[in-house]
């Protein structure tokens, strides 16, 4: 549910990056705000949460065009995995628009891809938000660990597990290098500017 | 500050994090101003454009008060705009702070502030950090007291009786300072049921309303205790202002603390009166249900049985004129989210308008309320002990 700020004419939109620990949300924020450094005024806030950090920043990106006049500002946050930091994620999910899945291409980490979704499957429905219904895209980060002999999964494998039945945008990437990183948010923008446009029943 | 509030409302149903959000948004300069009944000082926030630049609680300060003030569950606050002269000793971030307070939230390090979850109270005894050693009485402490119905202060010193059990006396004190031991004499000899300490009433409902009544356990003062009289006249004219309906449940409430007593007692003697009589009995109310209705006992009987570590416990009989069910103001470790009910073939009831008794319980003063407060607390503690006896701890 973005949030109009009139002051400023401008609509404020929430992004989530969600996932299991370790599996790239930090890595991928990280790149976004040193690569987007010129679209933003703000600093990033980084919370110590044991194990995944809460990261927040936001930015106007520019080219996504305005609606009926009014500039996008995008709020991006990472959320920590762990069942203690519920606050933190109620908070951060709350009114959510858009999410980043970043699931871990590590074979290992298999179950933990699997766990993680459902959890958000359940936490958006804590909300009376449906998994089925929010822009999402997913992304199959740590893809460059295969080139160097460390057991990852196959993209195929990746997708059965987790998006056979949510049949939404997925992207292979590596964000520790920076690939794939910008595909993915870009692919979440368009989806929810989209789901915003449809839900204020506003047209360019 | 004799503006009237730009933005007022209630903690509980919405939390700092959305007010500062709301302020932000608005750029707003102001005061806000927290009170709670469960803290003896109120809370401000000086906010300027939007961003909080200064904050008190008691003796915090600046971010330390604005952490600890994420941790108040319950209470009111009051925004007035207005024009504010303090130092700005806050520059963090909105969306930093709140954050970070959740974060802290998360991890344990900030107090809360409001009615104590019994879960809470569950949870740190079984996890060995409840206050005592394994086996010694809970010490039961009440919310703050309101003074507004005291009449005298007494004095009490270490042993001293208050009250003895069979007695016939009307009195109702709150505890002020200091603890009092709860006992039942037992052939066995006398039993510490618990330890009531600040916020705590030695009396009970029963005593406001017309109806035959003995003490039914035996107070002694656990080292100085300093005890306030309440005025009964004035609390009997409001119990008796209440529906027929609100006063049967007080009444009852009073009926399981003894039942559950006596309980306890049996365990203690390692006698147990009731047989397991699951068979012939329906179920009506399941464990861990989140039904939502409350009923009096018209004809019949209906049992509550709780489920220790050992297997079912039988805790008490419910007979005519008493509730069973859901109360949402009232949780007292028993039906539906940690007992069952069990019914006589012949049980009559009557649905109770939960609606309308949870208006008359909003508008009761804050000392009937913390009465209330504090027989659910006697009652889980109990239970608690009855659990433990027949754990065989």
């Amino acid at each position: 549910m973005a949030v109009f700020n009139s002051r400023d004419r401008v609509i404020e939109c929430k992004l989530v990056y969600y996932g299991p620990g370790r599996s790239g949300k930090t890595t991928n924020l990280e790149y976004i705000f040193k690569a987007g450094k010129k679209y933003t005024n703000s600093e990033m806030v980084s919370i110590n949460t044991k194990g995944d950090r809460t990261l927040f920043f936001d930015f106007l990106p520019i080219g996504l065009g305005k609606i009926r006049g009014c500039d996008i500002k995008v709020q991006l946050y990472t959320v920590p995995g762990q069942a203690k930091y519920s606050s933190t994620r109620k908070l951060v999910l709350k009114n959510v628009d858009g999410v980043v899945f970043v699931a871990d291409s590590l074979q290992i980490r298999r179950k933990e891809n699997f766990l993680s979704l459902k959890d958000l499957q359940q936490n958006l429905a804590e909300q009376n938000m449906s998994i089925f219904k929010i822009p999402l895209v997913i992304q199959y980060n740590k893809r460059d660990l295969g080139e160097q002999g460390i057991p990852i999964m196959p993209v195929e494998v990746l997708e059965r597990d987790l998006n056979s039945k949510l049949k939404v945008p997925s992207f292979e990437a590596s964000a520790l290098k920076g690939k794939g990183v910008g595909d993915t948010l870009k692919k979440c923008l368009v989806l929810t500017l989209h789901h915003l446009q449809k839900e204020l029943k506003w047209s360019q | 500050m004799g503006d009237k509030a730009a933005l007022a409302g209630s903690l509980s149903f919405i939390n700092l994090a959305d007010i500062f959000q709301i302020l932000g948004g608005n750029n707003s300069t102001g005061i806000m101003r927290i009170t709670s009944q469960y803290a003896p000082n109120p809370g401000l926030i000086y906010f300027l454009n939007g961003d909080p630049i200064n904050a008190t609680v008691g003796p915090l300060s600046a971010l330390d008060a604005i952490y600890a003030l994420f941790g108040w569950v319950e209470g009111k606050f009051e925004f007035s705009e207005e024009k504010v002269h303090i130092e700005r000793v806050v520059n963090k971030s909105k969306m930093e702070i709140v954050l970070d307070a959740m974060r802290m939230l998360d991890d344990g390090l900030i107090k809360k502030v409001g009615s104590p979850s019994f879960d809470e109270v569950a949870a740190a005894e079984s996890s060995g950090t409840g206050s005592g050693k394994k086996g010694a009485p809970q010490v039961i402490k009440g919310p703050l007291v309101d003074y507004s119905d005291i009449l005298d202060e007494e004095q009490y010193s270490d042993g001293q009786g208050i009250v003895r059990e069979g007695g016939h006396g009307k009195w109702i004190w709150v505890i002020l300072k200091g603890l009092v031991s709860v006992n039942r004499e037992t052939p066995n000899g006398p039993m510490t049921i618990g330890r009531l300490g600040q916020g705590c009433f030695l009396g009970t409902f029963t005593t406001l309303s017309s109806m035959e009544y003995t003490r039914s356990a035996t107070v002694a003062a656990l080292g100085d205790v300093q005890l306030g009289l309440l005025d009964t006249e004035l609390l009997s004219r409001e119990f008796t202002s209440l529906s027929p309906d609100f006063r049967r449940i007080l009444l009852s409430m009073d009926g399981r603390q003894r039942k559950i007593t006596d309980r306890a007692v049996e365990l203690f003697m390692k006698e147990d009166k009731t047989k397991l009589f699951t068979k012939d009995k329906k179920v009506i109310i399941k464990k861990d249900s989140s039904a939502k209705e409350v009923f009096t006992i018209m004809e019949g009987e209906a049992y509550v049985i709780g489920q220790t570590r050992k297997g079912y416990l039988p805790l008490l009989t419910l007979e005519k004129d008493e509730f069973f069910g859901y109360i949402p103001f009232m949780d007292m470790y028993h039906e539906p989210r940690s007992a069952l009910v069990l019914a006589s073939n012949d049980l009559k009831v009557n649905k109770l308008d939960m609606e309308s008794l949870q208006k008359e319980y909003e508008q009761l003063s804050g000392t009937f309320r913390n009465m209330i407060y504090n027989a659910c607390a006697c009652i889980f503690v109990t239970t608690k002990l009855a659990y433990h006896l027949h754990e065989g701890k």
